[in-house]
């Protein structure tokens, strides 16, 4: 029987890029997997991962106050005695002949460390290392399953059991699925919990879920549609867990990945700097690796285990960001140490206690704990200190406490932190999504109608939970080629229930937001500017209930020629309850008003070719719709504005001037006042962009994020860091919800005067959105403002224009 | 006439997949005479696998883990009574050995033909075959069991995991157990042998009986025991229902099968057949009750794909998937259900269905889609993956080729993958 077989079997089974290179360590890391792999969940059934589905996905940065822990595992036991060496011990040599270390680095005149670990002896120097020494697991066997079962549990109870100890620190802090995070491929034991358990994220193989080819993304986002069944049982966890996957897989991939050529270890820190520097939620990144069972041949073979441990330390530093070094604590741990003899093969075998080391700017460097003694021939010593007092006191001083509940018991906390986490990350602006772009108008052109199998096979309501793209580059008016974004005029009809609709560009992970917020029996608008997803589609999200969706396209963001943004200040410049810009009376069933804009509020008299209004309807009569479009033009089949009787809607419009700078605005049925408020206009002689970004949230008031909430009628403002010099104004999605009355909010740069206009009006438990475009204040805020009673205020920046 | 629910159930149960041959070839039987039927593993062809060419001039015997762990995935797809892989499947994750320790696929292919020859028959030959079995006896250190230096790791596990329970027995029992078995042991060749030597012939006491025990009198002590029998039997019969039904096996349930073995003198045909003609192996606790294991999964789009598994070599996805036969995580085998989900495990999960269904695109084979509507488009995919998709995931397949201007023409290049891979990335693939 030879383990020749065994180990190209395995090489065969791991990693292709592994640079493992011996029988021993091969089969070892199978059994590192044996560990990870065959935990028992004791769960019932569905239970498990409706919580890490609800848990948000890189989208919880890190609060004020919280640490962040690296874990580094070496596998295999590595032999702490030749780490840590205690040199001044005469015995040290005289035990351990053909193995023993010189120009050891010294630590304190009794010990000093590998002549490999200069990294590490310099951040020990500038007092940021704790060497723990002694440390183990109580009544050892020596055998590399116990122990390794023992430190991932972080208990000594049975070893069947099903939980560890960053698991169960996990059970009781998870709120996003990136909380801890292995470097890897497969999750340790340590890293689950009973309820919630950490994921593994490579560096070198790219997860399923990424990709350019617009026809993947559009599997990617198909296959998204299976949630929301209401099958039941793991059907829909299922489900939701193929979303998961897709949204882990989208984050990582935004974080870059170091060289696959590096060694091991050394890329998986890089990996966990960079995860952490992402600001994705990480407090917990774990990583490891092999080759510590070194039973001969030891000088070699752990000589370069501690140069690569020693290069990981300095990756680390190097990629960190410096403004959140401060944020972090590295602890190595290795299921034990090995004996102090050493063999007739210049090895050594399975020993019981170790050092370990626990690094970081807010450590208390120094040297804990008691030097083995070396005296006699004794191999194996009991620890003096137990492994679960160096996991109290970094969970009890820098993870937020709870160690006696996870660890099981009082350990005492050595004290090895001298101070809580500090250091901000800085600001990320919103990202950009899409190259700065110029805006063309066109004749609105319904692009989808779910009822009438436009842009779609179907003539079916959207039901709960699914997902529908709409096809926008090469339809109608819009080029094949060259399209960013999609300006769209989005309605709802004939829902079945309250929700929310978002839209977002195919292929790219839906975000937490939302567009508009269907109620039964009621038509609902919105307008919205959209990127276009590689495959040339938007994608459309129907969160609950079923109901109908119409999209009209009314312009485009193009990298070719086209049209600039240039911002006005907020003027009225039609109100026909008092007879401005249009005759003074209600606008009667089937009646069309030429507005004149050219000239008129700020819009120059020559060179303006979209005027950027928000058009409102109140106090209708009757159930209606407004459709504005360029005057002269045939009216087309599309609709700008919904109402019901009574209720005052408002839109925001892209308005392409038609004859004599003027556009028409229809009213189907009954009567309606209508009000216009100019925001801007686009011309060709301006040369700003328009950039979308990632729907980044802005303000919540539910949230007390921005402002907290309820608001009444004091204006607030609301900084929106992040943004390129030269940004002018602001594309926003703004909702409200919860009104105490019948009222209207006010969007506008900050440092100006409160115009008289409004942006958005709602009624007592309304929930109502519109798009919003607003200067951006020279102060990098705008300003909100309530006119009546309170409201919650919800604002989503999804693009901005840029001179 | 089973219902077809009922019959496509029991056919992924027990044949990883319902071929459609098979729901065809069943669906006029009562459901006494298909269980019969799916049990006839007599059919199935020889499991030898000739050793000449992976022998050396020195008589070792070197074979690939992977080419064992193929050979049997394609065996799984291809007999013609599946039932016989998956209760060996079943035995080999349950008096579990793994390559970790035996260091020898050939040893544990050995154990592989032990388990599918006696895995339907006697309980008690099944048992004592086992514990005496060279990857055996290398799995759990009975080889290196003797009587100056007892190793108690196998009689550890086969009392808490392979026959009774914790609280069935003591710690003492666990110390006489060991002593019993010690004797038996492996040569350098990985052959069994018995050294009387080795043999500790004093007094122990287990269970409460002091004598000079044997380590098969333990075993046959147990299936023979008044107090001992029904709890050997409803162990296994816990086990057996967890694993083909769901976890959470009633206890009426467990309690009538494990009367049922013991009356049957423990033959594991009785049970088995006693489990699968139960009404509540048909309930919707059942049917909804069992995520697909990775073995089933890869399977499944074997069968479905016509590839074998050296083509495909899903090996090494199925590492990140959580399960690789041969390799059982620990001695108490795989557990099921949330073990197999989440963001890495579906990770490889899906990049294995997409890199298959492109193959299956390339092959020219599945060109069925062209000129089609996208429902029926939709329910070719769905049948390609012998599911039967909810009306969320027919529009989801539906919206593949339905959706949008460029693809308004079905059976376009990449639509033909996108459609078999959609298909198994289905809640429903992804389901036993």
């Amino acid at each position: 029987m030879s383990n020749d077989s065994a180990y190209s079997a395995f090489r065969r089974l791991s990693l292709p890029s592994d640079a493992m290179s011996d029988p021993i360590t091969l089969s070892r890391r199978r059994f590192l997997q044996a560990v990870s792999l065959g935990v028992a969940v004791p769960v019932a059934m569905g239970t498990l991962f409706d919580d890490v589905a609800l848990a948000s996905v890189g989208n919880d940065p890190l609060q004020a106050g919280e640490g962040v822990l690296v874990l580094i595992g070496m596998y295999g036991g590595n032999d702490g005695m030749n780490t840590v060496v205690p040199y001044a011990s005469a015995d040290y040599a005289r035990r351990r002949a053909n193995i023993a270390l010189s120009n050891t680095l010294d630590l304190d005149g009794r010990v000093g460390l590998h002549p490999a670990l200069t990294t590490v002896k310099g951040l020990y120097d500038a007092g940021q290392v704790a060497v723990v020494q002694n440390v183990g697991t109580p009544d050892p066997d020596f055998s590399h399953f116990t122990a390794m079962a023992r430190w991932m549990r972080g208990e000594t109870a049975t070893i069947s059991a099903g939980t560890g100890w960053i698991g169960r620190w996990l059970d009781r802090n998870n709120d996003d699925v990136f909380n801890a995070v292995t470097v890897g491929s497969s999750l340790g034991l340590h890293m689950i919990g009973q309820s919630a358990r950490a994921i593994a994220v490579g560096y070198k193989n790219s997860m399923f879920g990424v990709s350019n080819i617009a026809g993947y993304q559009r599997h990617f986002n198909a296959i998204r549609g299976f949630a929301g069944s209401g099958v039941g049982g793991w059907h829909d966890t299922i489900a939701d867990v193929i979303g998961l996957e897709l949204d882990v897989a989208n984050k990582v991939s935004s974080v870059p990945t170091p060289s696959p050529n590096l060694p091991d270890i050394v890329g998986k820190m890089t990996m966990a700097a960079r995860l952490i520097n992402a600001n994705i939620g990480c407090r917990v990144v774990d990583v490891s690796w092999g080759g510590f069972d070194t039973h001969a041949g030891e000088l070699a073979a752990h000589g370069a285990r501690m140069t690569e441990f020693d290069a990981a330390v300095a990756a680390f530093y190097a990629a960190i960001d410096p403004a959140i070094a401060d944020r972090v604590v590295m602890m190595t741990w290795s299921e034990f140490g090995r004996t102090f003899s050493s063999t007739a093969s210049a090895g050594t075998d399975h020993g019981s206690v170790n050092p370990l080391f626990v690094i970081g700017r807010k450590v208390k460097g120094g040297v804990y704990g008691d030097t083995p003694s070396l005296v006699g021939n004794y191999d194996r010593p009991q620890p003096t200190i137990d492994f679960r007092s160096v996991y109290t006191s970094v969970l009890d001083s820098w993870m937020g406490g709870g160690a006696a509940a996870i660890v099981g018991g009082n350990y005492s906390n050595l004290g090895l932190i001298s101070g809580a986490p500090t250091g901000t990350f800085p600001v990320a602006g919103p990202r950009s999504i899409t190259a700065p772009a110029k805006y063309v108008g066109i004749v609105p052109q319904r692009i989808f109608d779910s009822r009438n199998a436009i842009g779609t096979s179907r003539r079916t309501r959207l039901g709960p939970g699914e997902r529908v793209s709409v096809a926008v580059s090469g339809v109608g008016a819009i080029p094949a080629t060259g399209v960013v974004s999609v300006a769209v005029n989005i309605t709802s009809t004939g829902a079945t229930s309250d929700s929310y609709v978002t839209a977002w560009p195919t292929g790219r992970t839906q975000p937490d937001t939302s567009n508009l917020n269907p109620r039964p029996g009621r038509t609902v608008p919105n307008f919205a500017m959209v990127a276009v997803g590689a495959d040339g589609t938007i994608s459309l999200f129907n969160e609950r209930g079923s109901g109908h969706l119409l999209v009209d396209a009314i312009g485009y963001c193009t990298e070719a020629n086209g049209a600039g943004f240039v911002p006005l200040s907020p003027a009225r410049v039609m109100d026909t309850r008092s007879g401005v810009g249009a005759p003074s009376g209600r606008v009667g069933p089937r009646r069309t008003i030429d507005l004149a804009l050219a000239g008129v509020g700020g819009v120059p008299a020559q060179g303006a070719d979209v005027v950027v209004l928000n058009v409102t309807a109140t106090a209708p009569d009757g159930e209606s719709f407004v459709t504005v479009w360029p005057t002269g033009a045939a009216m087309p089949d599309a609709s700008t504005l919904n109402m019901n009787r009574g209720q005052t809607v408002p839109n925001l419009v892209f308005a392409r001037l038609g004859d004599a700078g003027r556009v028409s605005l229809f009213n189907s049925n009954g009567s309606t006042h209508l009000i216009a408020d100019v925001l801007g206009y686009f011309s060709s002689s301006s040369t700003t962009t328009f950039v979308s970004v990632e729907p980044t949230r802005i303000l919540d008031t539910r949230r007390n994020l921005g402002m907290n909430g309820p608001v009444t009628n004091a204006p607030f403002s609301v900084a929106v860091p992040g943004l390129p010099t030269g940004t002018i104004a602001l594309m926003l999605n703004v909702t409200a919800t919860a009104p105490t009355t019948e009222s209207y909010a006010t969007v506008w740069a900050s440092g100006r005067p409160q115009p008289g206009t409004s942006n958005l009006n709602y009624v007592g438990g309304d929930t109502v959105a519109n798009a919003v475009i607003a200067e951006y204040g020279s102060d990098g805020r705008i300003q909100f403002a309530n006119a009546f009673g309170s409201v919650q205020l919800i604002a989503d920046l999804v693009g901005y224009f840029v001179a | 006439m089973i219902p077809v629910g009922d019959l496509e159930h029991l056919l992924r149960r027990t044949e990883f997949v319902a071929r459609p041959s098979r729901v065809a070839d069943l669906s006029s039987l009562t459901l006494e005479q298909a269980v019969d039927d799916i049990l006839d593993v007599s059919r199935n062809p020889s499991d030898d696998i000739d050793l000449a060419p992976f022998t050396d001039a020195m008589g070792q015997v070197k074979v690939e883990p992977a080419f064992v762990i193929h050979w049997w995935l394609d065996r799984m797809v291809s007999v013609p009574r599946p039932f016989g892989e998956r209760l060996t499947f079943f035995w080999h994750g349950r008096l579990t050995s793994a390559m970790e320790k035996v260091h020898s696929a050939v040893l544990m292919y050995f154990q592989n033909q032990l388990y599918r020859r006696l895995g339907l028959g006697s309980y008690r030959s099944l048992l004592q075959a086992m514990a005496i079995e060279p990857a055996m006896l290398l799995y759990l250190d009975g080889a290196r069991n003797n009587r100056t230096s007892p190793n108690q790791n196998f009689a550890r596990e086969m009392l808490e995991l392979f026959t009774l329970g914790v609280g069935n027995y003591t710690e003492a029992d666990v110390a006489g157990v060991s002593r019993a078995w010690t004797g038996h042991t492996v040569t350098s060749t990985g052959a069994y042998s018995y050294d009387p030597s080795r043999h500790d012939t004093t007094n122990k006491t287990i269970f409460g009986i002091t004598r000079n025990w044997t380590g098969p009198e333990v075993l046959d002590h147990i299936l023979d025991s008044p107090t001992l029998q029904g709890v050997a039997a409803r162990h296994l019969a816990r086990a057996m229902w967890e694993s083909f039904a769901h976890p959470g096996a009633p206890t009426n349930v467990v309690n009538e099968l494990g009367q049922v073995f013991v009356a049957s003198g423990f033959d594991v045909r009785s049970l088995v057949r006693a489990m699968l003609l139960r009404p509540e192996f048909y309930s919707d606790t059942a049917k909804k009750g069992l995520v697909r294991p990775p073995v089933d999964f890869v399977v499944a789009i074997l069968e479905a794909s016509g590839f074998s598994a050296s083509v495909v070599n899903p090996a090494y996805e199925m590492v990140n998937m959580g399960q690789v036969p041969l390799v059982p995580p620990n001695v108490s085998g795989w557990k099921p259900n949330a073990a197999w989900i989440n963001a890495t495990t579906f990770s490889s999960r899906m990049s294995f269905a997409g890199s298959v269904a492109l193959r299956m695109q390339s092959s020219g084979r599945f060109n069925v889609f062209v000129g089609t509507t996208p429902t029926e488009a939709a329910r070719r995919a769905a049948d390609i993956a012998r599911i039967r998709p909810s009306a969320r995931s027919l529009g989801v397949l539906e919206g593949i080729s339905s959706t949008g201007r460029q693809y308004a023409s079905v059976g376009g290049a990449s639509e033909t993958s996108s459609l078999i891979a959609a298909a198994f990335h289905s809640p429903e693939f992804n389901l036993s």
